[in-house]
């Protein structure tokens, strides 16, 4: 239950879930500081900004912030996507009024902590970051290399290896920079969840934040239109062929991608799914999955894959993927086909928020991207909505990324 | 604004679990939780891929597979329950979450076609072919995790992945996973796990009406404890084209009702259980050689491992490695602090709380207790033995079973 949700003078909201089912509690700070706020030559600059703010401030040692929660049981993480940057903290709840003074301790005074020494070091973290994250998992590559190709060069969710070179470039002045424009009170949101008393929460929030300075965000940034139709073929150390393909989509808050969702859990949610009777009952087919990664700020991402059977060239297998998707798009779906979807939605929304840690990330999140703390996902539609909304993104052209074991002929 | 002081954590109890048993054997958990939303149930089966007889390794994974793929889920799915089978070293699972207030009707939809045990020849095949393109594809961490337990584990079933190598995989058949499927869906031994609101489901009401009619024969026999022979010091997984190298260390440690299990669970949190302990302070932010370093040890009924992981560059990985078994070597000769071990305390003490809140999460873990015949509470008592562990204690378990003699590294991309 939402107990208080308010902006402090300097722009800095604050929201309060009270929920007491174990004396539990969860911080997430959410900036608008993702990665499509980098600029030119900045690329990874908003990942790397994020390890940096492990790295100490002028009261908190380097690392001391992690191993002081840790040591009390708390888990701690932080995490940059393309829309913004958080931090999350899930601490045993006595230890509220210490997880919010680190958060504004940092938030104040960052630079104080900022050494060419702890540069060097979460500059290394990141690079070790993205080689196992790629390599070594077989399509480990597929998502960064759907979206390079998807989101052309100047788009706010381009990516590729030069950006990711940039890393090398970064220096302190730029980190420095980038934490002077994004990292403000205005810019931020914290969300408490879990077994508080809203009005201590409160009374820390305003003594921990309040004395930063006000400040004005800085204007979204925006870019080309993203571009579907790229085809390529990938030599890749992977065992089997696969074709990878990805659509842009409507930003997450419009209504039409309010009509998208309940569209993808009807052709992936559970066992009667569409896209799992294509694999069980497609001889073409040897397995398929898609899933959205619902954006705010520009279009969404959905991406996909499409593995062939034995035998069967990758183009047949992709041919008979897409003709799935778009199938939706021709006939509507029954009404019962859409009713199961909006139950496993639902049932999905409420494992997502019933843990304190997941429920102060929707909270902080949905406040600072949609200005809704309590915005759930939409899970009903008519049938004739779902497949308009599956047509709009189905019925264009995707990038196609097929990957071929390398050295196969 | 000073930092400030942090004062005493309110008292904590593990959650009420009330205990039942119906007139054909089968036990049943009820969890409260009230106020909770979404409800959980865990249908536990004994016998997990540690009860597969030779010549059936991967019967249990490709059971539970099969499971869902032939009925057990879509039934309970329609009214928006999320259904999973799971398959441990003990027990094969089946869960289904659900909102409260369709819990029951969608469990006693699951429930019946796992007490039918039926499986179809085609799902058969189809859940074994599935099984081998994903072992196909496994990630160069599970190759080299899976080269550390074929070392550390050979001569019993605890050397071969509990889903089956690839040759097992492909030896098996329906009338094997069927066999299999028989021999553990019985209610002689089986657990019902009910996390919920109390004022939403009644539970023993809910496990008579879905599973009273049930009937099976006995019960599998629980595993003979394994006692290993001398592991080899390091195995090297040749993955071509690999461009790092993907390491996994560990040995064997006791059953998880060994008296030593909190002290173990101590020293292996302070050596690789959290962000701060040793080797991700060594590795991640002191060498800078991996994105991060973790371990941990897990207690089954018939053995136990510690296993910590790590990625590198190639041309580094003799140096992580030997980085690596420096820490291990000075935790087991002794070389644990007094405030390494008051870290790790607190962390497990302070930190139970946080992972049984949800009720999957409770029922999880009430249902992993039945699977290895603990406690309902057993991870409450296991916090109370951490919080009263002597630090001497914390070092012997550390020197006993973190030997580095007793390690196995293996990796997989090769050494440059």
């Amino acid at each position: 239950m939402i107990a208080l949700d308010e902006r402090l003078p300097n722009g800095l909201r604050l929201v309060v879930d009270t929920d007491r089912v174990a004396p539990v509690a969860a911080v997430t700070v959410a900036y608008r500081a993702g990665s499509s706020v980098e600029g030119p030559g900045e690329g990874e600059l908003a990942h790397l900004f994020e390890h940096m703010m492990f790295e100490g401030s002028a009261r908190v040692a380097p690392g001391e912030h992690v191993a002081l929660l840790t040591a009390y049981g708390g888990l701690v993480n932080g995490r940059t996507q393309p829309d913004c940057a958080t931090y999350s903290s899930v601490v045993p709840n006595h230890l509220v009024e210490l997880v919010l003074w680190l958060e504004a301790e940092r938030l104040a005074s960052l630079p104080a902590g900022l050494t060419p020494a702890s540069l060097d070091r979460q500059r290394a973290v990141v690079r070790n970051e993205h080689r196992q994250r790629r390599a070594g998992v077989p399509y480990g590559s597929a998502s960064s290399d759907l979206a390079e190709r998807l989101f052309p060069p100047g788009h706010p969710y381009h990516t590729s290896m030069a950006r990711r070179a940039d890393l090398d470039g970064a220096s302190l002045a730029t980190v420095e920079a980038f934490f002077r424009l994004h990292y403000t009170a205005a810019n931020a949101v914290v969300a408490v969840c879990g077994d508080v008393d809203a009005a201590a929460v409160r009374e820390w929030t305003h003594a921990c934040f309040g004395p930063l300075p006000p400040s004005v965000p800085p204007p979204p940034v925006t870019g080309p239109r993203p571009a579907g139709g790229a085809r390529e073929t990938v030599a890749a150390p992977v065992p089997r062929p696969r074709v990878y393909v990805a659509w842009a989509a409507p930003a997450d808050g419009t209504p039409e991608h309010d009509d998208l969702v309940p569209a993808m859990a009807v052709l992936t949610g559970g066992q009667r799914a569409r896209l799992r009777r294509l694999a069980a009952e497609c001889d073409a087919v040897a397995g398929a999955s898609l899933g959205i990664d619902s954006r705010s700020a520009g279009p969404s991402f959905v991406s996909g894959w499409v593995a062939p059977a034995d035998g069967v060239p990758p183009a047949v297998a992709e041919e008979a993927f897409v003709a799935a998707l778009r199938d939706l798009a021709a006939r509507p779906p029954r009404e019962e086909e859409v009713a199961r979807a909006a139950r496993l939605l639902e049932t999905a929304t409420l494992t997502r928020d019933a843990p304190l840690g997941g429920r102060a990330y929707t909270r902080a999140t949905g406040a600072l991207l949609h200005g809704d703390p309590a915005r759930r996902p939409a899970v009903t539609a008519c049938p004739a909505a779902v497949a308009r909304a599956a047509g709009s993104v189905f019925g264009t052209d995707p990038v196609s990324l097929t990957y071929v074991p390398a050295g196969a002929p | 604004m000073t930092r400030p002081a942090v004062g005493p954590p309110a008292p904590w109890r593990f959650p009420e679990v009330r205990a039942d048993r119906l007139a054909n054997g089968l036990a049943v958990r009820a969890c409260h939780v009230p106020g909770q939303e979404l409800a959980s149930a865990r249908l536990v089966l004994p016998g997990g891929a540690a009860a597969e007889p030779e010549g059936a390794y991967g019967a249990a994974y490709a059971a539970a597979a099969a499971l869902l793929l032939g009925g057990v889920a879509s039934a309970a799915e329609d009214l928006g329950a999320v259904v999973n089978a799971e398959v441990s070293w003990d027990a094969l699972a089946v869960t289904v979450t659900a909102p409260a207030r369709v819990l029951g009707d969608a469990l006693a939809r699951a429930a019946a076609a796992v007490a039918a045990a039926q499986l179809d020849a085609a799902t058969v095949a189809r859940v074994c072919h599935d099984r081998l393109a994903a072992l196909a594809r496994e990630p160069a961490q599970a190759r080299a995790e899976a080269a550390l337990c074929a070392a550390a584990f050979a001569g019993t079933r605890y050397a071969d992945p509990p889903g089956g190598t690839e040759q097992q995989v492909a030896a098996l058949g329906h009338a094997t996973v069927s066999a299999y499927l028989r021999s553990v869906a019985t209610p002689q031994g089986a657990t019902l796990v009910v996390a919920a609101d109390p004022a939403a489901v009644d539970a023993a009401a809910l496990a008579d009406r879905v599973l009273g009619g049930w009937r099976g024969g006995p019960a599998p026999e629980a595993p003979a404890a394994v006692t290993p022979t001398s592991p080899e010091a390091a195995v090297v997984v040749p993955v071509p084209g690999a461009a790092q190298s993907h390491v996994a260390i560990g040995c064997v440690t006791p059953p998880r009702r060994d008296p030593a299990y909190p002290a173990l669970t101590l020293a292996a949190d302070c050596l690789a259980g959290t962000f701060s302990a040793r080797l991700n302070t060594r590795l991640r932010e002191r060498d800078g050689v991996a994105y991060a370093a973790f371990g941990a040890v897990e207690g089954w009924r018939a053995t136990g491992r510690w296993t910590a992981s790590f990625a590198c560059a190639r041309d580094v990985t003799r140096d992580a490695v030997r980085a690596a078994l420096a820490e291990v070597a000075d935790v087991a000769d002794g070389g644990l602090t007094a405030d390494e071990i008051a870290a790790a305390r607190g962390h497990r003490v302070g930190s139970l709380p946080l992972q049984v809140h949800t009720t999957p999460a409770l029922a999880a873990a009430v249902a992993e207790n039945a699977a290895l015949g603990l406690p309902d509470d057993a991870q409450a008592r296991l916090r109370a033995a951490c919080a009263d562990c002597p630090d001497d204690d914390v070092r012997a378990a550390a020197a006993t079973w973190l030997r580095p003699a007793a390690m196995v590294v293996a990796v997989a991309g090769g050494l440059s």
